[in-house]
């Protein structure tokens, strides 16, 4: 398989602080990869190493066949980054930071205009970026992070400050980003947002990568085997889903007694308690 | 280098800079030193004078003004995403230099016209205040680099203000102690003394030795610059 991403025992030391060990995982190219952590279990600093921005402790970092401490203009040309210390220009309208970064990326003409649109900017292009809100300011980013449609694209976060509308134009965006061959790599709390959009998830815990794989087998994989039922009376029942649970949903069924009936999927959310101990805040 | 990347540099400083009110107001500075330093002096103190006028645009415009656009691009994230693209150290230290070198031209000829000073010896006077600009530019940029953000860069800037503005004056005052010793080395010293001999009509040989030490502080200085914004991670 072609890796867009190769990171084997990745470490990473800050003073006396462990902040990422022995990390390992590939993404494969046009894969959408969600590293999925709470606050401080290091999903920045390895976004930080993937691009060059920092340098691991030890361990081997590639991204497009090359050492990502050793990446030049040419390299970072093919990546888009998005994270929480990408800035805009506050004094410039939106049009003009968009303008200058599509010079800088050698963007083709005319993508700037099919950008803002994109992320419904269009009718506010002459604003300057200091008059925007907080999610149109990280629409803005968004937008440039894929103006030169890169080959890997590092989001971290990308929908933390958008309302659910905007929240879904973005992942259409990333979704048609992505069959057009970008390869993405997305941190985010937003549990719903990972099991719609990634291939497959890591998740990460005080800096080790605890469990991996794709968002529907690890959902199978952590499935109870049960079945709730909501009855009239206002009572919940849990039946097994086994030949005894049938007979005891057939008689509830029998007696019209059932009001809803769920089953016993997990969130990635509910795994990620499971696995770790603790939430995804 | 890329044309193209270092074009769109120099055009998005301008964007920025043209509604940048605090900065466009120290480019007055130096016209108002002008001003008064035409009044206070005359005949061979004039030529000193505007050595001294031009050395405080330098320090008061090109260093202050470029310490101030570096720091606030490091505080507002966006010199992170510049490393990040594929502009190269040298384009974007030339690129964000441009615009400062523009507004100390400006504000020199500004200090020119008013002080109606009569150049002699151009060519040398001419290289050492494309030295001492490249410099200031420099230290500018260092100390907008190590500052976190545009307050520190407020406070770190001022002892550099105070000392190369200045270090022509306290050598003056203390020219037989250490501390005249010392200051001596300054470059603002060397480019004073360079550019007042050249002005004078002075023989090269009687200030080239201070032309040397002036091209040594300024190879220091971009080789400092451009050491610090090369190490990419800004934020650590």
């Amino acid at each position: 398989m072609d890796y867009a991403l190769q990171v084997k025992d990745l470490s990473k030391v800050f003073g006396q602080q462990q902040a990422l060990q022995q990390v390992t995982f590939n993404v494969g190219k046009g894969e959408i990869f969600g590293f999925l952590g709470p606050s401080g279990s290091g999903k920045t600093t390895t976004v930080k190493i993937l691009t060059g921005q920092l340098l691991p402790t030890a361990g081997d970092v590639t991204i497009l066949g090359k050492n990502a401490s050793k990446m030049n203009g040419s390299d970072l040309g093919r990546i888009g980054i998005l994270t929480d210390n990408s800035g805009l220009y506050e004094r410039m309208s939106i049009k003009d930071n968009l303008e200058f970064y599509a010079k800088l990326y050698n963007a083709p003409a005319g993508r700037v205009e099919e950008v803002l649109q994109l992320v419904g900017l269009e009718a506010e292009k002459k604003k300057p970026v200091k008059k925007l809100s907080k999610g149109m300011k990280q629409r803005v980013l968004l937008a440039r992070a894929v103006l030169h449609k890169p080959d890997v694209l590092f989001l971290d976060e990308p929908t933390s400050a958008l309302d659910p509308g905007n929240v879904l134009k973005m992942h259409d965006l990333l979704r048609d980003l992505n069959r057009e061959g970008t390869t993405i790599f997305l941190t985010t709390h937003n549990m719903e947002e990972a099991t719609q959009l990634c291939d497959r998830v890591a998740f990460l815990h005080e800096g080790q990568i605890r469990e991996m794989d794709a968002p529907k087998l690890l959902q199978r994989k952590y499935a109870k085997n049960t079945i709730h039922l909501e009855l009239k009376d206002g009572s919940n029942k849990t039946i097994k889903n086994n030949a005894g649970g049938a007979e005891q949903l057939y008689q509830y069924m029998q007696a019209e007694e059932i009001l809803a009936v769920h089953s016993d999927q997990p969130t990635l959310g509910d795994i990620f308690i499971e696995v770790t101990g603790r939430e995804l805040a | 280098m890329n044309a193209a990347r270092l074009s769109a540099i120099i055009v998005k400083e301008y964007h920025d800079l043209k509604a940048n009110v605090q900065v466009l107001m120290m480019v007055i500075l130096p016209a108002f030193m002008a001003v008064l330093y035409s009044r206070m002096s005359s005949g061979d103190e004039k030529l000193f004078s505007f050595v001294f006028v031009s050395l405080f645009s330098l320090v008061f415009v090109t260093m202050y003004v470029q310490s101030m656009l570096i720091s606030e691009e490091k505080e507002k994230n966006t010199l992170q995403s510049l490393l990040m693209s594929p502009a190269n150290t040298t384009e974007i230290l030339i690129g964000k230099s441009v615009i400062t070198t523009v507004i100390t031209i400006v504000s020199l000829f500004i200090s020119w016209l008013i002080m109606d000073i009569r150049i002699s010896n151009i060519g040398i006077l001419l290289i050492v205040l494309i030295l001492s600009t490249v410099l200031f530019l420099c230290i500018g940029t260092v100390v907008g680099l190590v500052s976190k953000n545009l307050i520190q860069t407020g406070v770190y800037i001022v002892p550099f203000m105070f000392l190369f503005g200045f270090a022509p004056m306290i050598q003056m005052y203390f020219e037989d102690g250490i501390v005249g010793d010392i200051i001596s080395y300054s470059p603002s010293v060397y480019m004073m003394d360079t550019a007042v001999s050249a002005l004078e009509g002075q023989d090269f040989s009687s200030y080239q030795t201070d032309l040397l030490w002036l091209t040594g502080w300024t190879i220091v200085g971009v080789l400092a610059a451009y050491v610090l914004l090369k190490k990419k991670n800004l934020s650590n």
